[in-house]
């Protein structure tokens, strides 16, 4: 089994950090459902090119989380992931998200107040497309690879249906 | 820096993360040192944890071919202490009973000496040495490999004697794999297979894979582990991972102020031409970044760095150390 998972060597979050979130945002958001056999540490760590140090440490922290869990000689299996756990994520996924784009606005320089009028923009422009998708019947213009895969990560089940 | 304390530390972190290491270290070289002319290997300290996939890195004539013949007890040390599973090289029946555990797939292979013509002959020339010989995976494996039984050993290419090499050392299921040079001759695609069906053996128990290479690519697909030599001198054992993540290029507007003191992990700075970016080279970036974000300073970029150029600077490094 292939899980879609993006490793990015130029994110300031170490490898075994990446896996996890995006890993956890899978299972989350139901694209992988309870009773998934996972692929074997070997075979995980050679499809994303890392270790199995790496990996072992991912099924481990999600286990210990009690999103996943292994079965001795058989594997690891998603598990059973309560409503309480889903909010929760949900809520930190959207936080991580805006967090990695109030970064990129640090970045080019923007003060703390441009961050907030520019997020008032975007929020109205977001809402403008919706609105325009819904009445065409169309996905509004994508804005950036990135924003849309954050989006999909929080509305995952909502994603999954409209489509 | 006692690559020996480092693959400590990386030990105990995996020990945390779960691993079982069974009974001890796969493979350990403590204090190693092998003249090899007017080069001198070593000394060498290090061990291969059961269940991992180190990598043996550096340039040529650095040495790499008389560790792995050292494993294979096809020379002695000069001085140090060699296990592997756990044995000495010491009697002739030790020796048998480790050698029965362990594959090793050498830059060349000869099979001269056994007086085989074809792949059948060596086939039942081989299986017959090893009790643990699987003989649906050796079919399985000919398969994968396109190779034949009735081809004579003679006319193979060396890309095909290194897969057959190859073949017959995994078809016996060996704890501990060595290859050198593992997929040179091979064409991309034969390379992807073998690189496949050595994923493929090491889910099968505590296994353990040392493998040379000069291919990049491979040791950041495969290792979980570098274990780097460099004309003979041993500078160290990396966790791969852990270098990918620490190693990062920093691009800021301007070069940090040096009254701060020096920045913590930072290698080199480097300004850019007619006034362009400034190129922090750091080996501990999320430190380095701390540093710099106390001082206000907001990276533009941060970029990721190659395996190559990593192992080029600590190359470096290590031989700074050793000229002071």
């Amino acid at each position: 089994m292939h899980i879609p998972i993006q490793i990015s060597p130029d994110s300031p979050e170490p490898m075994y950090h990446q896996i996890q979130v995006q890993l956890k945002a899978l299972i989350l958001s139901g694209h992988l459902p309870e009773g998934t056999l996972l692929p074997s540490i070997r075979e995980f760590a050679k499809d994303l090119s890392c270790s199995v140090i790496t990996i072992r440490r991912v099924y481990q922290d999600l286990e210990t989380e009690g999103i996943l869990r292994t079965r001795q000689g058989t594997g690891t299996f998603v598990a059973k992931v309560g409503t309480v756990t889903r909010e929760q994520y949900r809520k930190e996924a959207v936080v991580e998200a805006m967090k990695e784009a109030l970064r990129s606005g640090l970045r080019v320089g923007c003060s703390v107040e441009e961050l907030r009028v520019l997020f008032e923009e975007a929020l109205v422009e977001l809402t403008a497309e919706k609105a325009a998708g819904a009445e065409t019947g169309v996905n509004g213009p994508l804005e950036s690879p990135a924003a849309v895969k954050q989006i999909r990560t929080v509305e995952g089940q909502e994603e999954v249906e409209s489509q | 820096m006692s690559g020996y304390a480092g693959m400590r530390e990386s030990m105990t972190r995996s020990q945390e993360a779960g691993s079982s290491t069974g009974d001890g270290p796969a493979v350990r070289m403590s204090g190693i040192v092998k003249r090899l002319g007017e080069l001198t290997l070593g000394a060498l300290d290090f061990e291969i944890e059961p269940g991992t996939v180190v990598a043996l890195v550096g340039p040529n004539g650095s040495g790499k071919s008389s560790i792995f013949r050292m494993l294979m007890n096809l020379s002695k040390p000069d001085q140090g202490e060699l296990r592997v599973l756990g044995k000495v090289y010491g009697s002739d029946k030790d020796e048998a009973d480790v050698k029965r555990r362990m594959g090793y797939v050498p830059e060349e292979s000869s099979w001269d000496e056994l007086g085989c013509t074809t792949i059948r002959q060596l086939h039942h020339f081989v299986s017959r040495w090893y009790p643990s010989w699987n003989e649906t995976l050796y079919r399985q494996l000919m398969i994968d490999f396109e190779l034949h039984e009735g081809m004579k050993l003679s006319t193979l290419s060396k890309g095909m004697k290194r897969k057959l090499s190859c073949i017959l050392a995994i078809s016996y299921e060996p704890q501990v794999l060595l290859l050198d040079e593992a997929t040179s001759g091979l064409d991309p695609f034969a390379s992807k297979r073998m690189i496949e069906q050595l994923v493929r053996y090491m889910d099968g128990g505590e296994r353990s894979i040392f493998f040379s290479t000069h291919v990049m690519e491979e040791v950041r697909r495969l290792a979980d582990y570098i274990v780097y030599v460099n004309r003979g001198r041993f500078v160290g054992v990396f966790e791969k991972d852990r270098l990918l993540d620490d190693w990062k290029k920093i691009w800021v507007r301007e070069a940090p102020q040096a009254a701060a003191g020096q920045l913590p992990g930072v290698v080199a700075i480097e300004q850019g031409k007619d006034g362009g970016l400034v190129q922090i080279i750091s080996e501990a970036s999320a430190e380095t970044e701390a540093a710099l974000s106390v001082q206000g300073i907001v990276p533009i970029r941060v970029t990721g760095m190659e395996l190559e150029d990593i192992l080029e600077i600590l190359g470096r490094q290590d031989r700074e150390a050793s000229e002071e």
